[in-house]
């Protein structure tokens, strides 16, 4: 196995780990705290992903771009929050299910309506455009390497965030016991919203800066919510550091499976049927990693006590 | 004297099941109201709703001259009304001292500072080392809540009622469920709670063990489906035929 490209993919499933992480971090707190199944939240990172493109379109500024992206995100998540959520707290997870799946439809179409079709593709800001030298003949994008520091330092600010300060402290104890918190004298339909806000920043985050990776489309935020779907349950749903180890593992298993996998069963098989059996492999790998998981450990990785 | 608490003509029902019928109630300022009655009579309802968790489909609850029938229970909180839950609410995987200091930012900082470092401040610690103290778990403030004895869990879950300095305190079977030291120290505290100089809340208390409520209480209130079938005082209660009857094939309290 060529090192300089084991080198490349392990880089590109980091980077792919810390992307998931922002959209796992809030899905898993929005899940263990409100109890809630929010399908809706792929659309959030479309969000961040359109918004990005027609601020930095507009004012040329990558920066500026990300910051319109994750306070547009954030806006909207407070609005989606406070006009359809609430009302889905109390109901069973299948109504929370079929309403969030009927907004991922709604925002689709509106961004359909409002940029087209077509995909919007973003080009990588200027001063991060080359390529670095990670070792000596493995040149890999400057891009991809900030993309993995900003998400490494907001995963690091999250974690201080919720362990740390007043607002964590809320939140954790919110996630364990909403109705005492709430006797403490806490405005836990505030609170909610706040974490809501938070996850839908942290969202839009992750899809502004996949902009320039992937292509920006209507629908974009439904693979992506998928695989953040199977970060959440492997790392033990409400539990930020599992989200965390979870994230970094699928991002691993899904990069390196896809990139090695189909070579490594030409080796074992005939030609004809890795060549069938490879490529189908290596997308079942991430699920296959998951029931794996869940086989030894029920509750995912580290399951955030409640009780 | 003006009553602290009075609810008049409160019903509550769950589908065909009317769980609170028609409930007349007072707590004077100081006094321990004490809640009693058959499993099953709408005590844990009636608590409910004065707390703000669930909603009452008629009447009215009216707080230190304050309508309060539609406040959310985090704003009757702010109001001064505290409460400890029959299933005991305390944070399991957070320290003793960390419990504690959740009341006291849950009481104090609203709104602003929500950034700043939880343990490090020194006015939220010494705020709860001093409920901690005055419970008697400040040698255990490291422990974790949910490692420790359920009297303890309680004292802890009462302390914490304590942070906001509430005027009405409504206490669901702190002492069902302990063993008898325990519950010899939950009487102690309770009746150092209600002697407290400057603060006296009122105290609603549902309880099944008789004993405790016979030595804490200025007045009992019985329920039997629903319904209030006595209010007086403890004396008097003891006597009556009625709360005997409503008691018949429930002896085992």
């Amino acid at each position: 196995m060529d090192p300089i490209l084991l080198l490349t993919q392990a880089l590109n499933g980091l980077q792919l780990g810390v992307m998931l992480f922002l959209m796992a971090a809030g899905l898993t707190l929005v899940f263990g705290i409100m109890g809630l199944i929010n399908l809706a939240h792929g659309s959030l990172y479309m969000a961040g992903a359109y918004a990005m493109a027609a601020v930095f379109a507009w004012s040329g500024s990558f920066l500026a771009g990300l910051a319109a992206a994750v306070a547009a995100a954030a806006l909207l998540g407070v609005a989606i929050e406070m006009a359809a959520l609430r009302l889905l707290y109390r109901r069973d997870h299948l109504d929370q299910v079929l309403a969030t799946f009927g907004l991922i439809l709604f925002f689709n179409e509106l961004a359909r309506i409002i940029w087209g079709p077509a995909a919007i593709f973003v080009t990588v800001p200027a001063a991060l455009s080359h390529t670095v030298e990670i070792l000596p003949g493995a040149p890999y994008p400057a891009y991809r390497l900030v993309v993995i520091a900003a998400g490494v330092a907001v995963a690091a600010g999250l974690y201080l965030l919720i362990a740390r300060t007043r607002l964590g402290m809320l939140i954790r104890a919110g996630a364990s016991n909403r109705t005492m918190v709430s006797a403490l004298g806490v405005d836990i339909g505030r609170l909610y919203t706040a974490v809501f806000a938070l996850g839908a920043g942290l969202a839009a985050l992750a899809g502004a800066m996949a902009g320039p990776i992937l292509s920006v489309e209507p629908g974009m935020g439904e693979p992506v919510l998928i695989l953040t779907l199977v970060v959440i349950v492997v790392g033990g749903i409400g539990s930020i550091r599992g989200a965390f180890a979870a994230a970094l593992l699928i991002g691993f298993v899904d990069t390196i499976g896809r990139a090695f996998l189909p070579a490594l069963l030409r080796d074992l098989l005939a030609p004809s049927a890795a060549n069938a059996v490879g490529p189908a492999l290596a997308s079942m790998l991430i699920y296959l990693t998951m029931a794996v998981v869940l086989a030894i450990r029920p509750q995912g990785l580290f399951a955030a006590r409640t009780g | 004297m003006t009553p602290l608490l009075s609810v008049r003509g409160l019903v509550r029902r769950y589908g065909a099941l009317v769980a609170v019928d028609h409930v007349e109630f007072t707590v004077l300022p100081g006094e321990v109201h004490a809640v009693i009655g058959p499993n099953g009579a709408g005590k844990s309802s009636f608590l409910a709703l004065l707390a703000g968790e669930a909603r009452p489909d008629a009447g009215e609850i009216e707080f230190a001259g304050t309508n309060i029938t539609r406040l959310p229970a985090f704003a009757r909180a702010r109001l001064g009304i505290a409460r400890a839950f029959q299933i005991t609410a305390v944070i399991p995987d957070f320290p003793v001292l960390q419990n504690a200091v959740l009341a006291v930012l849950a009481s104090v900082g609203r709104g602003f500072g929500m950034g700043r470092a939880a343990m490090h401040d020194p006015v939220l610690l010494d705020g709860a080392r001093r409920l901690l103290a005055r419970v008697g778990l400040a040698a255990q403030e490291s422990r974790l809540a949910g490692d420790l004895a359920h009297g303890a869990q309680r004292q802890l879950e009462l302390a914490m009622a304590l942070a906001g300095r509430p005027r009405l305190l409504l206490l669901d079977e702190p002492i069902a469920g302990t063993g008898p030291e325990e519950s010899r120290a939950m009487v102690a505290l309770l009746q150092s709670i209600r002697q407290a100089p400057g603060e006296r809340p009122g105290i609603v208390l549902v309880e099944h063990d008789l004993e405790a409520v016979f030595a804490l209480a200025d007045r009992i209130t019985v329920m039997a489906e629903g319904r209030v079938i006595a209010c007086d005082v403890p004396d008097r209660i003891r006597a009556d035929a009625a709360v005997r009857a409503a008691y018949l094939g429930d002896d085992a309290r």
